[in-house]
């Protein structure tokens, strides 16, 4: 049986369950948004998120905004009634972007080249517990966190431990992702935001989306 | 003034939380996580602590656990991203003075500060 075989066959993802997992996805997208404005203070436009579904091996060609090799991750894993990882992915144009603000913003004259990593990693570590934990009152359970990890380099490079291949083949099985464009005043921003179910998580999302009809 | 010790593995977090406290007026000393911060906290006997949670080494909750079985309690603000009420609740129940979610605002950790300080090192009279 081919990686992710099993799911396919038990998992249905109809408009009904796409729906309410793309509203959890929105939740943090919107976390997100607030996150950012209340970091570079400014306002942001926030768009409505492109959410997309799909098996982890296939997520690449769905995130097409997300080109060229200076791709920045910030993955966490997070543990309880769901398990799996979430992860920010932005290009370097906008890490550049969004750490020159925020170092504007709270006075700091550092480099912003030297400091771009760690601003970032702190920033994916905000929005990803921002998206979690917001979860956390949907499900009424709360959920543990890993450290999070900061990866830079193409986007395969960055999501490799996530695509379902090598010794991590179907552990991580399910790609729920959702494109989110920020403008911070005149500067456009794309930020996207993916989680990685295992199995059991994925199954009980869908549980969870079937006792919302 | 206070003596106000930060920890957290994240340089930048840590840069950001001391230019808000020295902005303040306060003196900072820094550890990268819950362990160094124990050893910082007996060894410098600070006036409050700021910690974050999600740490290698000891994490914040570890940390808030054996500062108090110490002898002399030191006030302590968690600033985390963790937006979890469970886990405010936890940090509540282990003497946690404070709780800020990042990202804060200056005002919030000055609110917080004069909360835990005595009159004569900026809290409230």
């Amino acid at each position: 049986m081919p990686a992710g075989g099993r799911w396919r066959k038990a998992v249905i993802v109809d408009d009904a369950r796409k729906e309410f997992i793309a509203e959890l996805l929105n939740i943090g997208v919107g976390r997100a948004g607030s996150v950012v404005s209340e970091l570079v203070g400014a306002r942001v436009v926030l768009e409505v998120p492109d959410i997309e579904i799909c098996r982890s091996q296939d997520v690449l060609p769905t995130l097409t905004a997300l080109r060229g090799d200076d791709i920045i991750a910030v993955s966490q894993g997070f543990t309880g009634v769901l398990g799996g990882d979430a992860a920010l992915v932005i290009n370097g144009f906008s890490g550049n972007l969004i750490v020159h603000r925020l170092l504007q913003q709270i006075g700091d004259d550092g480099d912003p080249a030297t400091m771009r990593d760690e601003a970032i990693t702190e920033i994916g570590n905000i929005v990803v517990n921002s998206l979690v934990g917001a979860w956390s009152k949907v499900f009424c359970d709360p959920f543990d966190f890993g450290l999070p990890v900061f990866r830079r380099g193409t986007l395969e490079d960055c999501l490799a431990p996530f695509l379902g291949t090598g010794g991590d083949q179907g552990r991580k099985t399910y790609a729920v992702s959702g494109s989110a464009h920020f403008s911070v005043n005149d500067f456009f921003i794309m930020g996207t935001l993916i989680v990685f179910f295992d199995e059991k998580s994925i199954e009980t999302l869908m549980g969870a989306a079937a006792e919302q009809r | 003034m206070a003596k106000v010790l930060v920890i957290d593995d994240s340089g930048f977090q840590r840069r950001w939380i001391t230019r808000t406290l020295t902005a303040l007026g306060h003196e900072t000393i820094e550890a990268v996580n819950g362990l160094e911060g124990l050893r910082v906290a007996g060894a410098e006997r600070p006036d409050c602590i700021t910690v974050d949670l999600n740490m290698p080494e000891m994490d914040g909750i570890a940390f808030l656990g054996n500062l108090k079985s110490g002898e002399t309690p030191i006030p302590v603000i968690v600033i985390t991203a963790n937006i979890q009420d469970d886990t405010r609740k936890l940090c509540t129940e282990l003497g946690a003075a404070a709780f800020l979610n990042k990202p804060f605002k200056p005002t919030e950790l000055e609110q917080a500060l004069s909360a835990c300080l005595p009159a004569e090192d900026g809290g409230k009279p």
